[in-house]
């Protein structure tokens, strides 16, 4: 048996954690997307003067 | 060490940002020994054949999907008692990483439910109660992006968040209450564990995995969302002159 078919449940496992995976990426990128805008936004807030 | 420091926004900022990178390492170092012991070590099952392979990321993130909402309310609750700036931010950080693992927990029961129900989806008490709680975090996110007002948007989204309790002790005795499809918990606080020890480990490995992501995910939110919160005060000023944000 080739072991990554799983006996012909490949495609479910796979797609288990395959979807685990795409979300964990999909998760930490919209994640990295937020931090650069909030630091893009108190970078020009800082340049414009009002931040404390 | 006195801890409710760290209840200030400017305080808990630095802290997370320092342990963030450790709970995402300890992460995937966890989610390396899980997937080793879940494909490799792990014998397959008598009764479910190889797809109970699934089980191990779909119980791990199922359980965490019923934690991350009870910290979320209590949080919330903090917030509501107390009337903690931080409480709300960190209700609000674990809503989507909560969201996300329903969701996970939803679709991975459904790949399983196929080779061994025959269906992806059947309208049974467990499943339907974690639907709802996909609806609830959502909910959550909604209503606090809805309200301009950020306090006003915390206390709504506290309530909601509070009366959504009551979802969790159905989700978890719903296997009792009803004549589910679903089936019991393997694993409970007071009785032996019905798994071999392998595949236990399997599933210990992927939930500590999981519960190291979410509270790497979660601080990385509650960074975000304190910035965002407190763009314009003194201690950002300063992190920014400094160049430690």
């Amino acid at each position: 048996m080739e072991w990554w078919k799983f006996n012909g449940y490949g495609v479910y496992v796979w797609g288990s954690y395959l979807t685990a995976l795409a979300v964990v990426v999909v998760e930490l990128g919209l994640l990295r997307m937020r931090r650069s805008n909030a630091l893009r936004h108190i970078t020009r807030q800082a340049h414009e003067g009002d931040i404390g | 060490m006195n801890l409710f420091k760290y209840a200030s926004p400017a305080a808990f900022y630095p802290l997370a940002g320092k342990l963030r990178p450790y709970f995402l390492a300890a992460a995937a170092v966890f989610v390396v020994l899980a997937l080793y012991h879940g494909f490799i070590v792990a014998p397959t099952d008598a009764q479910q054949g190889e797809s109970y392979r699934i089980l191990f990321i779909h119980v791990a993130t199922a359980s965490l999907s019923m934690f991350l909402y009870l910290i979320m309310a209590g949080y919330c609750a903090l917030g509501l008692i107390f009337n903690t700036r931080l409480s709300a931010m960190m209700a609000q950080a674990i809503a989507p990483t909560g969201a996300w693992f329903t969701f996970i927990a939803l679709v991975t029961g459904s790949l399983w439910g196929k080779p061994t129900w025959g269906t992806y989806w059947v309208w049974d008490a467990r499943i339907t109660s974690e639907l709802i709680l996909l609806f609830l975090y959502l909910g959550f996110i909604a209503l606090t992006q809805a309200i301009d007002d950020p306090r006003r948007g915390d206390r709504a989204a506290a309530l909601l968040a509070l009366v959504g309790v009551i979802n969790i002790p159905i989700i978890y005795f719903s296997v009792r209450w009803w004549n589910t499809l679903h089936q019991g918990a393997s694993i409970t606080v007071t009785g032996a564990p019905k798994m071999a020890q392998a595949m236990l480990l399997a599933l210990l490995f992927m939930t500590i995995a999981c519960w190291m992501y979410a509270f790497a995910a979660v601080l990385q939110r509650a960074r975000c969302i304190i910035l965002e919160r407190e763009s314009g005060s003194a201690w950002v000023g300063e992190l920014v002159r400094e160049g430690r944000l």
